[in-house]
């Protein structure tokens, strides 16, 4: 009698704590169409599958995070490196699981996946119904670098690939070329690939200063580079700093590919964002937490700027500088700063690892 | 690492060998009454479980899978095989200590111990004690200990096990233990082989592959090999010399799980290996002393790339050696003063060869001043070349209301120093942290009569300067640092419940585990620390016959401080049943065989994010004893 009291009730409390849980939903369904706002990608942690997006809509007054986790009932499952839109589709790319998502861009929802032929995904780029998207291979491995190519009508994953230099990272197209710059993966590099699909993908690189990343076209055709310069490095047992080269901004005149100039910063200022708005490079600064301005045209770089804190993404708008202040512990900040007052005019939590801000009209 | 192999290799051999030499002669033997619960080592005023080989045969795959099923420790593996770390109470991994005979194990850089790459099925037994326990073995122990234990035995006897499982997935689980010995002579000699493809489906029918079939693990094939071999002489009652040692290599793939199991390229290989010398004398009836020297060595070999010759690595050598003087004047009062010392060697791809130099001094007291209470005080002090490492004290005492009904309570003040990575790590390594340190309170009662045994602690853990890795600002590098408090509170119980009517006999026992672990600072809920932990086993034998049914439930785990659904692990829900019959007759000893189901009810559940734990799977076993 006791025993079979004893487990059923053993049985009753795993029972009950069962169905209290079927009720947990990931969040609530808040828009059919995430469009006319702001689309904030989260990384979340390596290795820890928690990548996120966020909505922020243009006006500022609605929100909402895990807006994929709650369409698809599911989650993305990786880290977010990068989204890259065409005008129906938004490819999420998911850099520690080699793994492309595409999803639709304005609802969210999936509509199919990539899972061959990445291998440490970066960034995309899309010319002529193809998607060029940079991988590093391993790491640490210097000689393993290539673009897979993704068709994109069928979303297959194409046989041959382009094979580069070290360190592939940010990915743009301009006259059926391709530019690719090699931030230097695990280590450094100080190129720009440039790949001509006019010419049987025939790749020339271009120069520049360590560590190229954020790259944009100035109204007048100009590619802007920013290379960040060497972090710090050390001696074998690592007990001493040894070098930290300093950040730049290059021109490169797409007609010829060629530098035709360059602004440099000083040394231990480094510059780690830019962004390009309305004729303005906005870049951002650590060491005084800031985000400058200059003209496209300007010959000296700026110092003071918007005081942003501590930021892992920005992009710009229209006079609204949209940032990121990344948490990897607890929930990161989005904020939103009027470029002419300074001052923040928005701000809301967004997931673990928030890094990219990109706009879904 | 050939030696160990050369070794294993050779006992391996032995172990088929005589496998084939003893099965068809079917020997008649006493049945050996197993499982008796130690008392040496027990704790004043803490309550512990000890799981033997009974359990172990129940859960033979892996250690993770053994206690999630018998203990009160909850456990995160990277998927079915993989790293997997423990927590008592909510408390973290670096706070659970594991101790091979005594000896503390837990790996140097991480502080932590992966209980998938222990070949803990050929212990004698496991014992799980949970509560602070620094002032007895050190730092780490502020959530619970899980200890290893090989026993001698000077009765004249000789027996064999052999244990041997085959199941889903190519999974295969094996050991052989064997004993002889005498009045003067102990030996024991144990190996394990498990191996497993480990290929199982990803039944969480969410996620699929482009043609919308279920996707498998891939990646997550493993094998490991153990051996152990103990002696020990009985120079006369007051003279006993034992020698322990063991041996472990275990190979395994890192699985990437969901969404893309193909991402998976990852491998490890762990190679350890402990050796023991315990000496007990005894001068007199009051005087005893104990001296124990031990070297261990541990190495990891981590392969990015599996296909890949190059690896980082991390490696150990560790010398313990501690002396124990136990003075006992009379029945009521005990005296024990030890001291231990412990050098630590290590290094791993980053971090070159740094040394650690530990001395400990710990003074015991036991006093009994009526029949019904039974109180410990115990104090340490440890002087460790890296650090200050604060003084811990132990206060223990047991009440007997009635025969039946025991009130426990303790009082105690624990630590953990920081470990080789978080100390030396390259650029982000701290020198300057403090160890984190805890202090914290129990109260329970233990009830138990002819057929239930009722253990029930409230208990109460506040750490201070807890050691957490966090991100810098301005860059990615994570740096360890001593940041808030934590608070621990719940209430941890268990129960079991024997009886036999006639030819059948029922047998229960179940772990339940209340916890509520926050940061005292946000009051948020710490990550991987279910509220309700829940484990139950009931067993049912009539004449030769046996079946079993496990359980465990966990409720829902943050994977990290923000407390929201989102970063959450679902509840889980899992049963197994289990069946096995003896063969034995009156006249011939002959094996148990077995039939296991685990997860009868095909239960999508995670331990990690996104990384699914296998649906319903079998396997057949064979246990046998002679």
């Amino acid at each position: 009698m006791k025993i079979t009291k004893l487990i059923l009730q053993l049985f009753l409390v795993s029972i009950l704590v069962t169905s209290c849980s079927e009720n947990d939903k990931i969040v609530e369904v808040l828009k059919d169409e995430y469009t006319k706002g702001v689309i904030i990608s989260a990384e979340g942690n390596f290795g820890g599958k928690d990548g996120s997006i966020s909505y922020v809509s243009n006006d500022l007054t609605e929100s909402q995070n895990f807006i994929y986790a709650d369409k698809n009932s599911t989650l993305l499952g990786g880290l977010i490196q990068s989204i890259t839109f065409t005008d129906t589709d938004a490819y999420i790319i998911l850099n520690d699981v080699n793994t492309i998502v595409v999803a639709d861009r304005y609802t969210f929802e999936k509509k199919a996946q990539i899972t061959t032929g990445l291998k440490n995904p970066r960034y995309m780029t899309i010319v002529n119904d193809k998607g060029y998207v940079t991988n590093w291979g391993d790491g640490s491995d210097v000689n393993d670098d290539y673009l897979a190519v993704i068709d994109i009508a069928t979303n297959n994953i194409e046989a041959t690939t382009i094979s580069l230099e070290n360190g592939v990272e940010q990915i743009l197209n301009k006259n059926n070329k391709l530019y690719i710059s090699h931030k230097g993966a695990f280590s450094t590099n100080n190129i720009i690939s440039v790949v001509d699909l006019n010419a049987n993908n025939t790749v020339s690189t271009i120069t520049v200063n360590d560590n190229p990343d954020d790259m944009v076209f100035d109204n007048a055709g100009n590619l802007i580079v920013l290379s960040e310069g060497r972090p710090l490095t050390y001696n074998s047992d690592y007990t001493k700093v040894l070098t930290a080269t300093t950040s730049s901004i290059n021109y490169i005149n797409t007609s010829t590919d060629e530098v035709t100039r360059q602004l440099v910063f000083p040394e231990n200022k480094r510059a780690t964002y830019m962004s390009y708005d309305n004729n303005k490079i906005y870049y951002y600064k650590g060491d005084n937490n800031s985000v400058c301005t200059i003209n496209d045209t300007a010959t000296e770089l700026s110092t003071e700027g918007i005081e942003v804190g501590n930021i892992y993404g920005m992009s710009v708008r229209e006079n609204e500088l949209f940032i990121v202040q990344s948490d990897f512990i607890t929930l990161s900040k989005f904020k939103v700063f009027d470029v002419n007052t300074k001052s923040e005019i928005y701000s809301s939590p967004v997931g673990l690892g928030a890094s990219k801000i990109y706009f879904n009209n | 690492m050939k030696t160990i192999l050369g070794i294993f290799l050779l006992f391996f051999v032995n172990t088929l060998f005589s496998q084939k030499d003893t099965i068809p002669v079917n020997k008649l033997k006493e049945v050996i009454v197993n499982g008796k619960i130690r008392t040496i080592g027990k704790r004043i005023g803490a309550e512990s479980i000890t799981i033997d080989e009974k359990q172990v045969v129940k859960n033979p795959i892996n250690f993770t899978n053994l206690l999630r099923y018998n203990s009160p420790i909850s456990f995160r593996d990277y998927g079915n095989g993989g790293v997997s770390t423990a927590r008592f109470r909510g408390t973290s991994a670096s706070n659970t200590l594991v101790l091979w005979n005594g000896i503390p194990i837990n790996a140097i850089g991480s502080g932590q111990t992966d209980f998938n790459s222990l070949s803990a099925n050929i212990s004698d037994n496991i014992i799980v004690q949970s509560g602070g326990n620094s002032t007895e073995f050190g730092s780490g122990a502020i959530g619970g200990t899980v200890r290893l234990n090989d026993e001698l035995n000077f009765t004249k006897h000789k027996k064999f096990h052999l244990f041997s499982s085959f199941g889903s997935y190519n999974t295969t689980s094996n050991f052989f233990k064997s004993s002889f010995g005498d009045e003067k002579w102990s030996v024991k000699l144990a190996s394990t082989v498990n191996y497993s493809d480990n290929d199982y489906t990803f039944i969480d029918d969410r996620y699929k592959d482009t043609n919308g079939d279920l996707l498998k693990n891939e990646n997550g094939t493993y094998k490991n090999y153990g051996v152990s071999f103990n002696i020990a002489h009985k120079f006369s009652s007051k003279n006993t010399l034992a020698f322990y040692t063991s041996g472990y290599y275990g190979n395994r793939l890192f699985s990437d799980g969901l969404p893309n199991p193909s991402a998976g390229s990852e491998r490890n290989e762990d190679f350890n290996q402990r050796n023991l010398l315990k000496w007990n004398y005894s001068y007199s009836s009051q005087f005893k002393q104990l001296i124990n020297i031990a070297y261990l060595t541990q190495e990891y070999r981590y392969y990015d790339n599996k296909n890949a010759d190059n690896f980082s690595f991390g490696k150990s050598k560790t010398i313990h050696a501690n002396y124990s003087l136990t003075y006992k004047p009379s029945n009521i009062i005990s005296f024990n003063y030890k001291t231990t010392f412990e050098n630590i060697t290590g290094s791993n791809s980053q971090i070159t060869t740094k040394k650690r130099n530990s001395v400990a001094f710990i003074g015991n007291i036991k006093y009994k001043p009526f029949e019904k209470l039974l109180t410990n005080l115990q104090v340490r002090k440890e002087l460790n070349s890296d650090f200050n490492v604060p003084t811990s004290i132990f206060i223990g005492s047991e009440y007997k209301i009635s025969p039946k009904f025991t009130v426990l309570n303790n009082f105690s003040t624990n630590y953990r120093t920081p470990t080789y990575n978080e100390s030396y790590w390259p650029i982000v390594g701290n020198l300057n942290l403090k160890p984190e340190n805890s202090i914290q309170g129990e109260i329970g009662i233990s009830y138990k009569n002819k057929n239930i045994v009722l253990k029930s602690t409230a208990f109460y853990i506040h750490t201070n300067d807890k050691i957490l890795w966090l991100p810098a600002g301005g860059s990615n590098l994570w740096i360890p640092k001593n940041v808030s408090d934590v608070v621990n509170k719940g209430v941890e119980s268990f129960i079991s419940y024997k009886k036999k009517i006639g030819e059948h006999t029922i047998d229960i026992s179940s772990n339940y585990t209340y916890t509520k672990a926050t940061n005292k600072e946000t009051a948020n809920i710490l990550p991987y620390a279910p509220s309700h932990l829940l484990n139950y086993i009931v067993n049912y034998k009539y004449k030769r016959a046996t079946i079993f049914l496990q359980g465990l439930y966990q409720s829902k785990t943050y994977t990290n401080e923000t407390n929201l659904s989102f970063y959450s692990l679902e509840p889980v829900n899992v049963q197994n049943i289990g069946m096995t019959y003896n063969l034995s007759t009156k006249e011939i000893k002959l094996p148990i065989i077995g039939l296991t189901v685990n997860n009868i009810f095909h239960k999508v559940y995670y331990f990690s994010n996104l990384r699914p734990m296998p649906g319903t799977n079998f396997n057949i076993n064979i246990n046998y004893k002679f």
